[in-house]
């Protein structure tokens, strides 16, 4: 029996795999690893530069290129997907709908805008002015409250009083912790309270500041630490994201899983999708490389989400650039020239990637479609800079949806 | 070497997703973590040099593997690391002696009945404890006074069977859960196969785990030696033991550095119960007139089992059982990893490692628990005092063969 092999196990393709199990196709996820929605802050940037600052996203997506996947997907499916993601886990509690941005303090205290966020998260939005306290265990070594306050205060964007402060509390007995193993300790009782009673005396009173902390309040019991860590400090506290591993990402990701589960999703982590079978231009099956050999899964269809150069959706190679599953025409691939001076500046090679149509079909170079029961989504298309413009998210959510409709609509028909 | 496994941790970018699933790091400081231990210490292991004892608590459970998102090996690093750092430091008589399923089998099932009195003791554990460092309360399993090979002998196969495949039953089966040896048989028979089962033996992952590589590579060879000859025939191995299974897929290569063709042909032609049978479903060939078993029954795929690759086949075969209530729980690892929960050291970790799938399986208010493994099943049920059944068992039920 052939199933929807859904490759990637990002957002955009937990995302496609979800809403097609929810819609009872047959899905089964394929992806190398547990994907990147660990690494990342687990907010929906939809857009935050074009060049200049963007404070209402959604009207912003009409100024982009046409050849931007913003401009294939529209600003209807791109409001409508953040709302799906809200409606759909509403567990994570997520705030902002991209109407206007969030501004939220980076992990080094730069403002980056954002659409959505969950709770914890967007209750830092610093457009709300006040004063904040960004406050840490010093056993946390990769965050730095006083150089968040710092930026922040320096920052003109905002304007928001800012003070820093550091606890010194052992945390799992350890002289070191990563944000994991805070987040673990903070679901502890005792140890939350051990910890909370150290930061309180840190921070002293907090007189009505927002106080800001590293984003690892939790991972099951996020609410309750939340809650927990409000009342002993006697503020509102918000989550200010970390270094990787990303305690609210492993949310999100826990999230997603969770739900293609209950929707009996197969779900194959850690086996990597290498080349395809074909029937004329229709791909038939898909081989993966699982434990010690390479298998066959039959294929209805497949939506590749398999990344960008980062994930090794797209590879390079000394002269050019290769998508390796299928072997997907890039657009916009510079060759060799793929750098230029400037570690801040769009470089040459960041555009490429596959280019689809409206219904995330792969396009050859001659606008043709290549393979009718293939889509393509997130950070795998070509034509966005999603590190420089802040659009990676909400954008592999916008696509790996409509990835997962243009399967339904065909399926249906 | 054919499967470069330490050049895999230069694709290491640190990402620390490793870190995120590792069961045991999230159990004890003990233990520091995969990337730590793999990629981050593996730079200064040189000629054997060991740099960190810390590694020893690594139960292998392999999640870490599975989940990092840039290919690296990172069980498998450690896994050899770990072999290294255990063959200069000298292993205990226990851990050589709980490695050896087959010798204890051997040893034990003719006295079963007295040696299963003493591991029922509570004098006969805390001897056992001061004697060798096996954890008083760790599950033992029961030896069996028949095994499964003498069973074998003596059935015959039913008539009209379509096709045939060669059974790996493992240790357990044979030594310990005769019954589960039976009821694969059955299950596989009932759904056509002429069932071939030759004399075997151990596939060594025991040894392998504990780090003694060099008597497991010759038990891998042992038993590839009896399986090769049908595999060349073209004739596949079903196995129902997930972490036997996958010794046989991959780790006797990838841990063990075996590059020996007859393995990898016996690997190729390998396959877990549940996925043959899963593989028979999709095809639209397995018999699905089932009866229906009101329970409710909480399923633990085994770390093992994650590193097939197959997703969760039981799952999608006991989803065809009528009235039969599955609860999928979600965690990484049940924490005995084989022999390491038996270890006096080790069994409090093991049960920690375990308590968040145990209070899943209590909440769950189950009449009993499914799982591949067998010694999974053992820790599972001691933990939580439910028995613990291979999914097979309820197939057999469904299918009204017990």
């Amino acid at each position: 029996m052939s199933r929807v092999l859904v490759v990637g196990a990002g957002l955009a393709g937990l995302a496609c795999a979800l809403r097609l199990a929810d819609q009872g196709a047959p899905v089964t996820l394929i992806a190398t690893g547990a994907g990147s929605l660990q690494l990342g802050g687990a907010t929906i940037d939809v857009l935050g530069y074009n060049p200049a600052l963007v404070s209402r996203p959604l009207d912003a997506i009409g100024a982009l290129p046409p050849e931007h996947p913003y401009a294939l997907l529209g600003r209807d499916r791109v409001t409508a997907s953040a709302r799906w993601l809200a409606e759909r886990l509403p567990a994570l509690d997520l705030r902002g709908s991209g109407q206007e941005n969030l501004l939220l303090a980076s992990a080094l205290g730069a403002v980056r805008p954002t659409a959505v966020a969950p709770a914890a998260i967007a209750a830092g939005d610093l457009r709300a002015g006040g004063s904040v306290v960004f406050a840490s265990v010093h056993a946390l070594r990769d965050f730095f409250p006083a150089l968040v306050a710092a930026n922040v205060a320096a920052a003109t964007a905002v304007s928001v009083q800012t003070r820093s402060a550091e606890a010194t509390v052992d945390v799992r007995g350890d002289g070191d912790a990563s944000s994991l193993a805070l987040a673990r300790a903070l679901e502890q009782p005792d140890q939350r309270a051990r910890v909370a009673a150290a930061l309180r005396s840190a921070i002293g009173t907090a007189d009505g500041a927002r106080v800001g902390l590293p984003a690892a309040l939790g991972i099951d019991r996020h609410a309750e630490v939340v809650a927990a860590l409000s009342d002993a400090l006697g503020a509102e506290v918000f989550e200010v994201p970390t270094a990787p591993p990303s305690v609210a990402g492993i949310r999100l990701y826990r999230a997603l899983l969770a739900e293609l589960r209950s929707r009996r999703a197969r779900i194959i982590i850690g086996s990597t999708a290498v080349a395809a079978a074909r029937d004329g231009a229709r791909v038939t099956a898909l081989e993966v490389k699982v434990s010690g050999r390479t298998r066959t899964f039959p294929a209805e269809a497949v939506v590749l989400a398999t990344g960008g150069i980062a994930t090794g959706g797209i590879e390079l190679h000394h002269d050019r650039l290769r998508e390796p599953v299928l072997g997907l025409p890039l657009a916009d691939d510079p060759g060799e020239e793929r750098y230029e001076e400037g570690a801040f500046h769009e470089q040459p090679v960041d555009r490429a990637g596959v280019r689809v149509d409206a219904h995330m079909r792969p396009l050859d170079a001659d606008g043709a479609v290549i393979h009718p029961n293939v889509r393509a989504a997130g950070a795998l298309l070509r034509g966005a800079v999603p590190w420089r413009e802040l659009s990676g998210n909400g954008l592999a959510l916008a696509s790996g949806l409509a990835a997962a409709d243009a399967v339904l609509a065909e399926r249906a028909a | 070497m054919s499967v470069d496994i330490r050049g895999s941790l230069d694709n290491c970018v640190k990402c620390t997703v490793c870190e995120t699933f590792c069961p045991v790091a999230a159990a004890t400081p003990l233990f520091p973590g995969p990337k730590y231990a793999g990629p981050q210490s593996e730079r200064y292991r040189r000629d054997g040099t060991s740099v960190d004892a810390s590694l020893d608590y690594c139960s292998g459970c392999g999640i870490c593997t599975q989940v990092c998102p840039q290919g690296v090996d990172i069980a498998e690093i450690n896994a050899r690391a770990r072999a290294e750092m255990k063959t200069a430091r000298g292993m205990p008589l226990r851990d050589r002696l709980i490695a050896r399923p087959p010798l204890l089998g051997r040893l034990t099932h003719p006295v079963a009945p007295i040696a299963n009195a003493v591991t029922r003791s509570r004098p006969g554990r805390r001897a056992l404890q001061a004697a060798l460092g096996i954890h008083r309360d760790a599950a033992l399993p029961a030896y069996s006074r028949t095994t499964f090979q003498s069973w074998a002998r003596k059935h015959r196969p039913p008539a009209g069977t379509t096709r045939t495949v060669v059974y790996f039953h493992g240790c357990a089966a044979n030594y310990n859960e005769p019954s589960v040896g039976r009821m694969a048989v059955e299950v596989l028979e009932h759904n056509g196969f002429e069932v071939i089962v030759p004399p075997q033996g151990c596939c060594g992952l025991p040894l392998q785990s504990n780090g003694a590589f060099e008597p497991a590579r010759e038990y891998v060879r042992a038993l590839v030696g009896r399986l090769a000859p049908y595999a060349r025939e073209g004739h596949m191995i079903v196995a129902n033991s997930t972490s036997c299974g996958l010794m046989l897929k991959r780790e006797a290569r990838e841990i063990l550095g075996m590059d020996d063709d007859d393995l990898a042909l016996v690997g190729s032609r390998t396959f877990d119960i549940c996925e043959l049978l899963r593989d028979l479903l999709d095809e639209g060939e397995l018999r699905t007139d089932m009866r229906a078993l009101p329970m409710r029954v909480p399923y633990h795929q085994p770390c093992q089992g994650r590193g097939h690759g197959f997703g969760k086949p039981a799952l999608d075969l006991l989803d065809l059982i009528p009235e039969l209530e599955v609860i999928e729980t979600d965690r990484e690892c049940c924490g005995v990893a084989g022999t390491y929960g038996l270890k006096v050291e080790k069994y409090p970790i093991a049960m920690q490692v375990g308590a968040p799938l145990f209070a899943d399986i209590a909440a769950a208010r189950a009449d009993c628990t499914a799982c591949d493994s067998e010694t999974c099943r053992w820790h599972i049920a001691k933990a939580t005092g439910l028995p613990s059944v291979h999914p097979l068992e309820l197939l057999h039920r469904a299918y009204g063969l017990s």
